[in-house]
């Protein structure tokens, strides 16, 4: 009978063990839902920004002693996983959710009523217009706006001076492709491989938006029609294939490779926002002195323009049970100058508020920079920026635009031909 | 089997806790999931729509590259790797080999991976500049090949990939069956003058045809569900080249 | 001799392929990303292991998520073994009404994608009031049709000689499969628990549905927060933690891989 002893003793331990996990229900479970004491809050966000709201709270906490948080570190790839199931049924939702600029509308649109208006505590004038184009849905105001990401040209001062080439002499693409030229044939990295001028994702259309919101352009109009055959898109698409194709590009597909162009020195420029400015002390902490900032390129014949490309808003779920504090946590950690001010010096997290932009934090030189007053320049290039309407179909017209992209860096086909096929892909998908 | 009374009761009531799960855990989110294709999500409520989003479905070009490359990867890199699974079964099993339990479990590893490592490593390897496998592609005198930006290379890349992680796993399953089968059937074949490829065809092959029919059929089942290749390898690209259902 | 180095060759090639990663993984842990981005990236171990390590618990509680894998794990194996079993044994050697239903459902489950139930399953989870619980990560998982039929093809070898005396010789129904069958199938008993151990260890998509707060991630889960920022990556640290989840794995396949491969056996030699 030993057999069914031990048989009989593991369904035991296996029947407790059930018995312990169902009761761990109730202690376990801290999720908002439960917590309709009108005094947690629970928040979602990864990485620093995260950090940066743990600091808000402890400073709004000074004239709030009764209101308690809790936070939930969590990653971009989660937070849209969670938000898709949670949304559809209301419960199980943080109280403020951090959610990356470009995707807020796609949610606000599909879940008309999912997120909180913030109209009342959001103006509209002090905030960069690209960000309020993001948090911008249904006539509503649905987030609160927070880090942007302006671009300007990072580059190598190094590689510059030695193919002979002056920083303040690129004002078009078209100095960058000829520049491009002679660094690619004068500079070789450490490892003795010539230096390309940018890093581009074929099989992506990174760069293409990049410099297509440069040219004025966006995937949708106001009305949310499909407008990727544009004039200023086929500008862009045009430009983006003469730089890929003059051979000054170096390949890279996905975020690994990317920071490795860094790490491993490849490229005299990196068009990219103001958070790269983190990324690239991380990777490269003994390129100090060697990188500068300068304006993006201009189109020929027009001026400078700046473009953009992440950063993040919060939202607040209409069914927070915390409503009117959560609101009220979310306007003071985003718009407190100093709370601005040390979350750009600490992490990096550059603002969207425009009174702080006075602040004098932003026009100290960087070191890292070759002392140059780099913030000064995204500040510039940031208010430059249109608003985009982003629209519930930006993903699928991403990748979408990702797959055209690749036909044209890599099939050559003729950039107005790419740019109509994906113009009826997307409105025989979209409906408008 | 004959039961007694008392007794035809046994088999239900061993079954009842899985029925039980699998009504509540699998049935009825399926039964609901299937109610909600024919539904459209927009303002806040599930609206139904009929066929609709099967007749988009079917009108989106995406969907045919996606059939396309699914039947495609089927085709070719099923095929291909039971046949190497077999080959590494059957060497593993040749008498004179010393530490099979080390290339036995050694091959089959990479099916536990996670897949971060997963996605670093073979991005590593299909690198186009400094990749190990454009590396030995040039050392044998070939030209570097564009491993993530070409259409038909980057479909390549996913098959290697697919196999490398899944080919432990269908060879220990594989080799499971090799052991079964009797030794004399060697022996005998042996005596009659039999090489290599000849044992390989008329004695192994024909003994486990069962077991390889198990593999490709659990092979068929992953390879249709495929995810975790395309997505992390080339995203589906180069212009949905690789992408799959 | 010649066909003996080649086989060798061969076998000491796949091993190698096979083995590189893992080796490329634990190495990176002991490196720094500026090494693990190189180009070619550095394949001996570094200096940075303490480093990494101090900064892996200050953003991971490492214990904690390691304690919740594998009290996931082993209470869904044991809730496995017993279900699986049961089911498996009864579907193979006993006729009864519904049995052809009940197995076609659960071989055409296997066919499903897991993607499609999530929404269905978090409601009721929701509704329940069991969402961030183990038993919600625990029990949709049982619904796990690759187990039955692992343990189904095995039970269907089982002499029914033997069963029929042990009926004569007066053991229940209940005695016969605990006392005669399960020892004997202990292989298959070493399978189902690789098997499931391994599914649970790296479950990811539904824990990341599922759960709520850092206090119940498993290993796959803290890892997604860890690689949580999209524009700042730092790999050594990802790869160090990955190295660390890893292990228990290796070393329960080292434990039961002699069995496991008899158990696989049992269930892909009949049909």
């Amino acid at each position: 009978m030993k057999k069914v002893k031990m048989f009989a003793s593991a369904a035991a331990v296996a029947a407790a063990a059930m018995l312990a996990l169902t009761a761990c229900g109730g202690g376990g479970s801290s999720a908002s839902a439960e917590s309709g004491d009108g005094n947690t809050i629970t928040v979602w966000a990864w990485d620093v920004a995260l950090k940066q709201l743990q600091a808000a709270a402890e400073k709004f906490k000074e004239t709030h002693p009764d209101v308690e948080f809790t936070f939930e570190e969590m990653g971009t790839d989660q937070i849209y996983t969670k938000l898709a199931t949670t949304l559809s049924t209301g419960k199980g939702l943080a109280d403020v959710i951090q959610i990356e600029g470009e995707q807020v509308s796609g949610y606000a649109t599909k879940y008309p009523d999912g997120f909180a208006d913030l109209s009342d505590i959001v103006n509209e004038d002090d905030f960069l217009d690209v960000k309020i184009g993001e948090v911008s849905a249904n006539g509503k105001i649905v987030g609160f706006p927070w880090d942007a990401g302006p671009v300007a040209l990072f580059y190598r001062r190094d590689y510059f001076e030695q193919a002979g080439v002056n920083a303040e002499d690129i004002k078009t693409w078209d100095d960058f492709i000829e520049a491009g030229k002679k660094i690619t044939e004068t500079c070789t990295t450490p490892s003795g491989e010539p230096v390309k001028m940018l890093p581009i994702a074929p099989n992506g259309s990174n760069f293409w938006k990049l410099i297509l919101t440069e040219n004025g352009g966006s995937f949708f109009d106001a009305e949310g029609n499909t407008i990727v055959n544009s004039p200023e898109a086929l500008e862009a698409m045009e430009m983006a294939k003469k730089i890929y194709d003059a051979g000054i590009a170096q390949n890279y597909s996905d975020w690994a490779e990317y920071e490795g162009v860094v790490v491993n020195e490849n490229v005299a420029t990196i068009p990219e926002a103001v958070w790269m400015i983190g990324t690239i002390k991380d990777k490269g902490p003994d390129q100090s002195g060697k990188w500068g900032v300068i304006d993006l390129p201009a189109f020929p014949g027009k001026d400078p323009a700046g473009s953009t490309n992440g950063g993040a808003n919060l939202v607040i779920p209409s069914t927070s049970p915390n409503l009117d504090i959560a609101k009220e946590f979310v306007e003071f950690a985003l718009t407190d100058q100093q709370l601005q001010v040390d979350g750009f010096v600490n992490y990096g997290l550059f603002p969207s508020y425009i009174p702080v932009y006075d602040d004098p934090t932003f026009s100290e030189p960087d070191e890292f920079f070759g002392g140059q007053k780099i913030y000064e320049t995204f500040i510039k290039l940031g208010q430059t920026v249109p608003s985009v309407n982003y629209t519930e179909n930006f993903n699928e017209a991403l990748s979408a635009a990702g797959s055209a992209c690749s036909k044209v860096y890599l099939e050559g086909e003729d950039p107005k031909t790419a740019l109509d096929e994906l113009q009826n892909d997307l409105v025989s998908k979209f409906g408008k | 089997m004959k039961l007694s009374k008392k007794s035809r009761f046994f088999p239900y009531a061993m079954l009842l806790p899985t029925v039980v799960i699998f009504a509540v855990f699998m049935i009825y989110p399926i039964i609901y999931s299937f109610y909600l294709s024919f539904t459209e999500f927009s303002g806040g409520t599930y609206n139904f729509v009929g066929l609709q989003n099967y007749i988009e479905l079917f009108k989106d070009p995406v969907f045919y590259k996606a059939l396309f490359n699914t039947f495609f990867y089927l085709i070719i890199q099923v095929p291909v790797m039971i046949g190497l699974a077999l080959l590494l079964a059957v060497l593993i099993e040749q008498k004179f080999i010393r530490g099979r339990g080390f290339f036995r479990m050694s091959t089959f590893l990479p099916t536990i991976t996670s897949l971060v490592a997963y996605a670093l490593i073979f991005k590593v390897l299909f690198n186009t500049d400094h990749g190990l496998i454009n590396y030995l592609v040039e050392f044998f005198g070939g030209e570097k090949i564009q491993w993530i930006y070409s259409a038909w290379p980057a479909r390549a890349s996913i098959i290697i990939s697919i196999t490398w992680r899944w080919v432990g796993y269908n060879m220990v399953i594989l080799l499971a069956g090799i052991q079964a089968i009797p030794t004399d059937l060697y022996e005998s074949a042996s005596l009659d003058g039999a090489n290599f490829w000849q044992k390989l065809r008329y004695v192994t092959i024909p003994s486990i045809k069962p077991v390889i029919l198990f593999t490709t059929i659990t092979s068929t089942i992953g390879t249709l569900q495929l995810f975790d290749e395309p997505y992390i390898l080339t995203q589906g690209g180069p212009n949905y080249a690789t992408i799959t259902l | 001799m010649i066909k003996k180095i080649c086989v060798y060759f061969l076998l000491i090639l796949a091993a190698f392929l096979s083995l590189f990663p893992f080796y490329f993984m634990f190495v990176s842990g002991t490196n720094s990303n500026q090494a693990i981005l190189a180009a070619p990236p550095r394949l001996i171990p570094g200096d940075m292991l303490a480093q990494n390590f101090s900064v892996l618990v200050e953003k991971m509680d490492i214990f904690r998520v390691a304690f919740n894998t594998l009290f996931l794990s082993v209470v869904f194996v044991l809730l496995a073994v017993i279900l699986f079993s049961s089911a498996g044994y009864v579907l193979a050697k006993y006729e009864f009404k519904g049995k052809g239903i009940i197995f076609g459902f659960i071989m055409v489950s296997m066919m499903i994608p897991a993607q499609v139930m999530y929404v269905p399953l978090f409601q009721m989870f929701v509704s329940a009031g069991m969402t961030n619980t183990y038993a919600a990560v625990i029990l949709p998982s049982l619904a796990n049709a690759f187990g039955i039929f692992l343990m189904r093809q095995n039970m269907m070898n089982f002499p029914t000689a033997l069963i029929e005396a042990a009926r004569i010789d007066g053991y229940t129904e209940f005695q016969i499969f605990t006392h005669i069958v399960l020892p004997n199938v202990k292989p298959a008993l070493s399978a189902l628990v690789i098997y499931m151990f391994t599914t649970m260890w790296n479950n990811f998509m539904w824990p990341l549905i599922v759960l709520e707060t850092k206090d119940m991630y498993n290993f796959p889960v803290a890892l997604a927060v860890l690689d949580g920022n999209p524009t700042n990556k730092d790999f050594a640290v990802i790869l160090l933690a990955t190295s660390i989840a890893t292990l228990p794995i290796l070393f329960i396949f080292m434990v039961f891989q002699k069995q496991f491969v008899a158990g696989v056996m049992g269930g892909a030699v009949k049909e």
